[in-house]
């Protein structure tokens, strides 16, 4: 066990740091990470980001990667959402679409799509919830019904982020309603000019992220755009899903949001309080807590261990860090904080935010107690 | 970036286990300092991991985790993260520890037979002879006793960064060990509790409590780790700031999660909450924590720090 960073991954660090500076500008990178999911700017950061190699480091060379360590991963995670996250939505495709294509995809999927995410080129949402299948997302009523050589969906997914833009959803559906609700769901990589798809904006109170609805009816697609074997899809995107969990480094943004303020509180001479003190240290320490947590994860999952229940630790860890460092930038910011785009309003959003995506703090804790602490499942039929 | 042990600190811990296994056995010694476990841990040549070539603070640090998770008191944190590298202190005799101004009773006061005071810039260490000082009446299982008469101008004398922040990774290193301890503790009990015809555990409010204590305890355990590693002031009193807040977050929760059981002495959760509870406050707790910290880490204005300092004054003439 040692914590201190090789020479040649602070090498990498500051190399990425340079090209981030060269590619993005101040605007960007002071916005909130989904705030601009796919202007021009991010378009063009993303096809500069491959270019240089940094788009999808840690991929296999063959799929358009270097073979990067799991650690130029984290280091590419944590500095661009420490950048306001320039790739916009791309970092999805980066995180877990590309991977769950690489690990389960036909020859001619991998053909497909694999190339075009490793340049930068295209944008996915995916469809997962529904208005009935949150947390519980295996209870699903969205339908994918063998027509000969097609498959006919049927149903709505809601929440979808980047839906408006993308030319791809990653696609969960029903193919067998007989079965345990998580043995009969496929995964389909469907072109969202499909006919039969509508997409609308969801008015939501988050002002940094636009939701959408995206309506499937009677959307014909070939067999061709099913990921995985029919009705294994649960098993592709829980793994892709474990990913998922700690790598969204909310809590390299967070930290430095809580510098941000402490600067603030310091420049108007009000950071001199012992209590303030013991807030801001507890927020710094939360988030570096949820860091180190995270690289666990990764070191885990890049020696063949795969993501046990230490996952679920992390992400609750970053979900707390997101707090801690929201209430502090409230209690040193307080009415000003109601100011859209404010800095303690954005992050108070953030936070919001940080206990949802990506799976709720809830399920989190569910499974921590289920894995973690070994407890035996919780018993249905208790008073 | 390696979060796994690698074989030398395997090893460490294999051996550590065997110790708890082999040497303390369940009975609770009579010296209430423990010294039993200090010069036991010393004859096997693993007091002083700190210091040697092999090993490093983050071992010393490790040590003293598994033997607060023995249940052990012996201040196994000072002696192997401090005293061990102080050479004018005798690593196997009694050691106290205080702040300057500090106000609260000090642990091992009466048993000490070296006292070391930590004051704004510098920290000595004093002679003092045991059973001089008075035991203060204290529920927190340590003994605790007053600031003991101290025989001269002391023999030696550090920069009280370097004894704080040794002070401070000890006392995270304790916490760390206490927490688990407490957790399984806690966790079996209630995983055995038949209430309304069902185990607590099958509550989720229940289960979302416990999970929520061992996120706790994992964010304080890697914090306490790193800073044991790099072993610089800002990261000792970030880690020892979150590991206060844990340690007095579980003596609250398991109390209330445990219910009136808790509160007996045969039942002895109060073996890991209060201990905690004491944890939590000693060095000046999670606010001197957290004031040394924000020094460290922000640098705030000369004028607030002055300030602050005038308070103490105050506060402690």
């Amino acid at each position: 066990m040692e914590f201190g960073w090789p020479e040649e991954l602070n090498r990498e660090r500051n190399s990425l740091r340079a090209i981030i500076r060269k590619y993005s500008t101040d605007e960007a990178q002071s916005l909130v990470p989904g705030e601009d999911p796919y202007s021009d700017q991010v378009m063009g950061f993303c096809r500069s980001l491959a270019k240089e190699g940094w788009l999808v480091p840690h991929w296999p060379r063959e799929y358009g990667g270097r073979d990067a360590s799991p650690w130029a991963f984290a280091i590419l995670s944590e500095e661009l959402w420490l950048a306001g996250e320039p790739r916009g939505s791309q970092y999805m495709n980066v995180n877990w679409v590309g991977p769950a294509i690489i690990k389960a995809g036909s020859a001619e999927q991998k053909s497909l799509h694999l190339g075009r995410i490793a340049s930068g080129d295209v944008l996915w949402c995916q469809g997962f919830s529904e208005i009935d299948a949150g947390s519980d997302l295996a209870n699903m009523s969205m339908s994918a019904v063998r027509a000969g050589d097609f498959y006919s969906l049927n149903g709505e997914k809601i929440w979808t982020s980047y839906a408006s833009r993308a030319e791809y959803c990653f696609l969960l559906a029903k193919t067998n309603k007989d079965v345990r609700p998580t043995q009969g769901i496929s995964i389909f990589l469907v072109p969202m000019n499909t006919p039969g798809i509508t997409v609308e904006v969801i008015p939501s109170v988050l002002d940094v992220h636009v939701v959408h609805r995206i309506t499937f009816k009677d959307v014909m697609v070939p067999e061709s755009c099913r990921l995985g074997e029919e009705n294994a899809g649960w098993e592709i995107v829980r793994d892709a899903l474990s990913d998922e969990r700690v790598g969204t480094p909310r809590y390299a943004r967070a930290e430095r949001v809580l510098d941000d303020v402490v600067e603030i509180a310091k420049a108007r001479g009000e950071f001199t309080d012992q209590l303030l003190f013991q807030k801001a240290v507890e927020a710094r320490a939360a988030c570096h807590a949820a860091r180190l947590l995270s690289y666990g994860v990764r070191q885990n999952r890049a020696t063949g261990r795969g993501a046990g229940a230490d996952a679920y630790v992390g992400r609750a860890a970053i979900v707390r860090a997101e707090r801690a460092v929201s209430d502090f930038a409230l209690d040193v910011l307080g009415e000003e904080a109601l100011v859209s785009g404010s800095i303690a309003d954005g992050e108070f959003r953030t936070a919001m935010i940080a206990g949802l995506g990506g799976g709720s703090y809830e399920i989190q804790l569910n499974l921590i107690a289920r894995l973690w602490l070994e407890l035996p499942k919780e018993s249905k039929d208790g008073p | 970036m390696d979060l796994d042990f690698d074989e030398v600190q395997s090893s460490l811990i294999a051996r550590l286990e065997d110790f708890v296994a082999n040497r303390l056995g369940d009975d609770k010694p009579d010296d209430p300092y423990e010294l039993t476990v200090i010069k036991g841990l010393f004859d096997e040549g693993m007091l002083l991991v700190g210091t040697d070539r092999q090993h490093g603070l983050l071992e010393a640090a490790l040590l003293t985790e598994k033997i607060a998770r023995a249940n052990r008191l012996a201040p196994v944190g000072l002696h192997s993260c401090l005293v061990a590298f102080l050479p004018e202190v005798s690593p196997i005799s009694p050691v106290a520890i205080c702040l300057e101004r500090g106000r609260g009773p000090i642990r091992n006061a009466a048993e000490a037979e070296t006292l070391i005071v930590v004051g704004p810039e510098f920290a000595k260490a004093y002679d003092c002879a045991p059973d001089q000082a008075r035991r203060v009446a204290a529920n927190y299982v340590y003994p605790l006793g007053c600031r003991p008469e101290v025989r001269g101008d002391g023999f030696d004398e550090w920069s009280a960064g370097f004894v704080r922040r040794r002070w401070q990774i000890a006392i995270g290193a304790e916490i760390v060990g206490a927490l688990d301890g407490g957790m399984d503790h806690l966790v079996g009990y209630l995983s055995n509790r038949i209430q309304f015809g069902a185990k607590l555990t099958d509550k989720q409010a229940i289960r979302h409590r416990l999970a929520e204590l061992a996120v706790n305890a994992e964010m304080t355990r890697c914090l306490v780790r790193e800073a044991a590693w790099q072993d610089t002031s800002d990261k000792a009193a970030t880690a020892c700031c979150f590991a206060a807040k844990a340690a007095h977050t579980f003596c609250l929760e398991a109390h209330q999660l445990a219910g009136a059981r808790g509160f007996s002495q045969e039942f002895g959760l109060y073996r890991w909450t209060l201990r905690l509870e004491f944890l939590s406050r000693e060095a000046g707790g999670a606010r001197l924590h957290g004031d040394v910290a924000a020094t460290a880490l922000w640098k705030p204005a000369k004028r607030a720090i002055e300030l602050r300092e005038n308070l103490r004054e105050l506060k402690y003439s």
